[in-house]
């Protein structure tokens, strides 16, 4: 079985065989033989492995394979409005079950002493808002959720 | 090389303890120059420190509180009742937060402490920065060409154009680059005071202004002096710190590779004469702008600067040593002509930011940390290994300077040394740092304000699709079921060959 792995949006899909003493990876359409010497420098956290290799730096993420294709399957993803970066709420707008129209401020984030507006990026109605006035977040935090858009019936 | 000084005995200090109002990075290093002249070190702390290095390690740990961890560190009255309470005598407040609060200065006095910085006096009036101008040019010292509104509100417009373009209009109430406006063309000059009024009306309650001569793509060169309570002053030579984003320093280093022998020697005694015309005391900075073949006061900091050991590596003088002697009533250990500049330093901020984002803080957890160690590297760092990585403070967690023969020995050390640096857990800066010094244009010193915004390829983190191939492969066998799937699988070789595990 393929697990798949991800570097910001870019997704390896990846499997590794037993080669004598070393590894060989298999990543999308070619293999790379990785031996005890590789020279990097890995830290994991749960399913986020820290790697260093030559001096540059990157973070990538395991995605459990049940949990991948079953996410996949719906548009979780784009209904969840992310923190674009780390930071403070200074004010919220948006409640659930408010109507929101697409653009409308849902809320007012500051990070780097700038005050930024969270916009909606579509027409819907708000589901869930995760975050407090004063509350601080992560990078990529969930902060509002929209509600699944409804199937359009065919006319 | 150190200048010969007068030692003090630790039973001759008038002060036995010093108190550090500060946090990271720099109440260590201030720590460990503390202990090493026999004293003891107290640290106050917000909760959110209490696993850091400085506190771990101080004599005594207070600690305090805020409706923020920066209000706790900014709350000088806690802060002064935390020395009363342990018998520090001498408080040291590293820069930021209470380093150039005049009224903090002063209560630590009232309180029958020692500041260890310079006069509540010196401190306020460098802080006004129209005053300060004001008194440079007093006393016959290069200040760009100006027009100050207060002067005569009446004439300001025809005073600013008589300065000459382009120019930038700045708020008096200003400061870190908020309101500033550049102005190329005299037909725009009117509508852009205007928006630069507001603007000051808005970030500062205050929309006075005056404008400036503005230097195409200046270099930010600025000269450490020293000063003792008996009225002698000293420079320590310059720093360059043109490499900046966001205002704020990424890279300094001495010597300038801008200046001329001659040019040198004029800009550190300009920026000496400065410092004794103000009656000068402890350790200060005074920042010019030069471009054209001019240079100009922009400002004095009246405090410890962060790139301060790029001076100490070069001079094998330690500076918060000297601060702590001058503090102590002492007068300087050494003359002008004692202290010499041996070699080049490099000093490089590793700041939790994403280049490729805009230079946006990250956070995270420092789950590894490695390097710093080589011959000629110093290592300033704050943080130790799991500690988390928040927004609550300013981004920098380290400083990696590099001491070599010359510009070119320091370069190559700091690229080793940068590319060798591992910090794992939170994104930083620390790829984007070796690009820069590798970059051609900082090879040949040819660099300005401007410098990273005219450069975005270097902030782009872009790494060959092979490199990240391999990271990927490499990750993956950290992963449990990828590694045991590989095991359990057969594969060719390991039939052949009879492989056991």
């Amino acid at each position: 079985m393929r697990a798949i792995f991800s570097i910001d949006d870019t997704e390896y899909s990846v499997f590794a065989t037993r080669e004598g003493e070393a590894y060989r990876v298999h990543i999308d359409d070619r293999s790379i033989l990785i031996g005890n010497d590789h020279g990097a420098v890995v830290a994991t956290d749960g399913d986020t492995i820290h790697i260093w290799l030559d001096g540059e730096t990157r973070t990538i993420r395991y995605h459990d394979p049940i949990a991948y294709y079953v996410s996949h399957g719906d548009s979780a993803a784009e209904d969840t409005i992310l923190a674009p970066m780390p930071g403070t709420v200074i004010a919220i707008n948006a409640k659930p079950g408010d109507a929101i129209a697409r653009g409308d401020t849902l809320l007012v984030i500051e990070s780097m002493k700038l005050e930024t507006a969270v916009k909606a990026p579509r027409d819907g109605v708000v589901e869930a808002v995760h975050v407090a006035v004063g509350q601080s977040f992560d990078r990529s935090a969930p902060l509002v959720v929209l509600a699944k858009e409804p199937l359009k019936a065919e006319a | 090389m150190t200048a010969p000084l007068r030692e003090i005995t630790a039973a001759s200090w008038p002060f036995d303890t010093v108190l550090i109002a500060n946090r990271g990075e720099i109440a260590l290093r201030i720590l460990k120059t503390v202990e090493a002249l026999g004293l003891k070190a107290a640290v106050v702390y917000h909760a959110i420190d209490a696993d850091t290095p400085a506190v771990r390690a101080a004599h005594r740990r207070i600690e305090i509180t805020g409706a923020t961890p920066v209000a706790a560190y900014l709350d000088g009255a806690q802060i002064i009742a935390a020395a009363q309470q342990i018998g520090a005598g001498a408080i040291h407040p590293g820069y930021g937060f209470l380093s150039e609060n005049a009224g903090f200065a002063r209560a630590v006095a009232a309180a029958g402490l020692r500041f260890v910085g310079p006069s509540a006096e010196a401190i306020e009036l460098m802080g006004d920065k129209v005053r300060a101008r004001a008194f440079v040019q007093q006393h016959g010292f290069p200040v760009a060409p100006s027009a100050i509104e207060d002067d005569d509100p009446a004439s300001f417009l025809e005073r600013a154009r008589a300065v000459g373009f382009p120019l930038l209009i700045k708020p008096s109430a200003g400061g870190g680059g908020k309101g500033m406006r550049i102005v190329r063309a005299a037909s725009a000059l009117a509508e852009e005071i205007v928006r630069a009024r507001s603007e000051g009306q808005r970030y500062f309650g205050d929309g006075r202004l005056y404008v400036e001569r503005y230097v195409e793509n200046p270099r930010h060169i600025e000269v450490q002096v020293l000063g003792d309570a008996h009225g002698n002053v000293v420079h320590l030579f310059e720093r360059e710190c043109s490499v900046q984003r966001r205002f704020q320093k990424i890279i300094e280093e001495t010597p300038s590779p801008a200046l001329s022998a001659e040019e040198r020697a004029r800009i550190c005694e300009t920026a000496a004469g400065i410092a004794r015309a103000a009656g000068y005391r402890n350790a200060g900075t005074v920042e010019f702008i030069h471009g054209a073949g001019a240079f100009y006061f922009l400002e004095m900091n009246t405090r410890l600067q962060v790139e301060h050991p790029v001076t100490e590596m070069v001079t094998g003088i330690d500076l918060v040593r000297e601060q702590l002697r001058v503090a102590a009533g002492e007068p300087l250990g050494f003359a002008q002509a004692d202290i010499v500049s041996q070699g080049h330093a490099i000093e490089c901020r590793i700041y939790a930011e994403s280049p490729a984002r805009g230079f946006t803080p990250t956070t995270g957890r420092a789950l590894m940390i490695r390097g710093g160690e080589a011959a000629g590297t110093r290592l300033d760092i704050g943080i130790t290994q799991g500690q988390a990585i928040t927004t609550a403070f300013d981004p920098m967690l380290a400083k990696l300077i590099v001491h070599g023969k010359d510009r070119e020995e320091a370069r190559a050390r700091a690229l080793a040394a940068l590319r060798e640096f591992v910090l794992l857990g939170c994104e930083t800066n620390i790829a984007f740092l070796r690009r820069l010094i590798a970059h051609p244009a900082f090879r040949d010193g040819d660099v300005h304000t401007g410098f990273v915004d005219a450069h975005p390829e270097i902030a782009a983190d872009a790494i060959p699709d092979s490199t990240l191939q391999r990271m990927v492969a490499i990750a993956a066998l950290a992963v449990r079921p990828v590694r045991e799937a590989a095991d359990t699988i057969p594969h060719p070789h390991q039939q052949m060959g009879g492989w056991r595990n």
